[in-house]
């Protein structure tokens, strides 16, 4: 499983959405052992800015609160593009819009496996 | 607010707070009347209660009920009943009390609940993170114990100062000399030189920012001016208006060193990520760090109001 997603992500353009820095670190590390370029924004205007100028982004990997806010704008701009996108929450995941349900969703704290498992489903569609 | 009703909720008296409060008369609220005040989805839920009442031998519902101007509270409304010699049930007689505060509070406590828990996953996820990346480039298991221990110990030192930041703000130098006393178990004073004003670091900043300073004592503990006796260590702070926003200079400046420069390939992957990386992708910093001819060089350019979040919140 780890080879698909290994091989899928080898230099492949990620997008990851983490306002807190340790996790991002975690998260941008682990993405980059497997090859990808990662672009790391920790803010909604960072992000919708980084989505308008990376072409393709193959995957996004998005923390549904930012700094107390929602990245809901994030994530509506990459349904719109039929971007492929993780949702990353410590929340209950009830606490989502309807229209996010959709989305493969992780819990923090997420182990490496768990996001490696997710990753491959979405890369095997 | 009183009333009495026989049957199955069917109302023969209301007192006069009723009255006042929800602007209907005594002869409105008669019979099923007082369902009008009741609120158009609560009234299910008030029919029901009714029609268990006789049987459980006691009415209890929460309802919201309209005041006289249309707004609507929360009133929890019991009634017990009245028998005559027989046990059969006669009357009833019956208190709504205003809970609406309470409700209020309850869903403010519910929401804090839902914080808390999304809080403490993301410090478990922030832990686990460190443990994560401290276990590359480890040696041995000891190496990584120790040195998972170290940040662990920082991490926990910062939750200290952020768990009380609400009555006592977190300003740069009580971050900082807590970290070095913590680290050189308060034998470094000689050696460390702390210069500047009384800068408040905004909670979202200071974690990071501690974990920072932390990984930069280290190292200067270990391999850099607090390593031996001669070295010192210069901290200063100023702050200053970019664009009419307030940053923070901090510079961190080891002197003194007299170690052979291949030595000091330094700070770890790890603190040389946090520091060059992580810290300005969250709080907008700039950073620098750079290895000097006699140790350490490190320039932090901290913005002081970060992002839109905080006007967000104001």
């Amino acid at each position: 499983m780890d080879d698909d997603v290994r091989h899928f992500l080898l230099g492949r353009q990620i997008l990851v959405v983490e306002d807190d820095a340790m996790v991002g670190m975690g998260l941008v590390n682990c993405l980059e052992e497997f090859g990808a370029e990662v672009f790391w924004s920790s803010t909604i205007e960072a992000a919708l800015n980084n989505i308008s100028k990376i072409h393709p982004v193959a995957i996004a990997i998005v923390d549904f609160n930012l700094n107390g806010s929602t990245s809901a704008p994030i994530l509506d701009d990459l349904i719109y593009r039929k971007i492929p996108t993780v949702l990353c929450t410590g929340y209950d995941a009830s606490f989502l819009d309807q229209r996010f349900h959709a989305l493969p969703c992780v819990a923090k704290p997420f182990t490496r496996s768990k996001m490696t498992a997710v990753l491959h489903k979405l890369v095997s569609k | 607010m009183i009333w009495r009703a026989v049957g199955v909720g069917s109302w023969t008296w209301s007192s006069p707070q009723w009255w006042r409060y929800t602007g209907q008369t005594s002869e409105d609220s008669s019979g099923s009347g007082w369902l009008a005040a009741v609120h158009p989805d609560d009234r299910a839920i008030a029919r029901s209660s009714w029609e268990r009442a006789g049987a459980i031998g006691e009415f209890h519902a929460d309802l919201r009920i309209a005041s006289q101007d249309g707004s609507y509270k929360w009133f929890q409304t019991r009634g017990e009943p009245i028998r005559d010699d027989a046990r059969t049930i006669i009357e009833w007689i019956g208190t709504s009390t205003d809970v609406d505060d309470l409700r209020q509070l309850q869903a403010e406590q519910k929401i804090l609940v839902a914080e808390l828990q999304h809080r403490t996953r993301n410090l478990i996820a922030v832990v686990h993170s460190i443990f994560v990346q401290t276990s590359r480039g480890c040696a041995s298991i000891n190496d990584l114990r120790d040195r998972f221990e170290d940040r662990l110990a920082a991490l926990s030192r910062v939750q200290g100062l952020l768990s009380t930041s609400e009555h006592e703000p977190i300003t740069l130098r009580r971050l900082i000399e807590m970290e070095l006393h913590a680290l050189g178990d308060g034998q470094l004073e000689s050696q460390v030189v702390l210069s500047g004003p009384d800068t408040v670091v905004r909670s979202s900043t200071a974690q990071t920012l501690a974990l920072a300073v932390h990984e930069l004592s280290t190292n200067a503990l270990k391999y850099g001016a607090l390593s031996n006796q001669a070295g010192m260590l210069t901290i200063d702070w100023y702050e200053y208006a970019t664009d009419s926003q307030p940053w923070l200079c901090l510079t961190w400046r080891e002197t003194g060193l007299q170690v052979p420069p291949e030595l000091l390939s330094r700070p770890s992957g790890y603190g040389k990520i946090l520091i060059e990386r992580a810290l300005p992708q969250q709080t907008g910093a700039r950073t620098k760090m750079q290895l000097g001819a006699d140790g350490m060089n490190c320039v932090i350019d901290l913005p002081l109001k970060h992002f839109q979040q905080d006007d967000l919140h104001g």
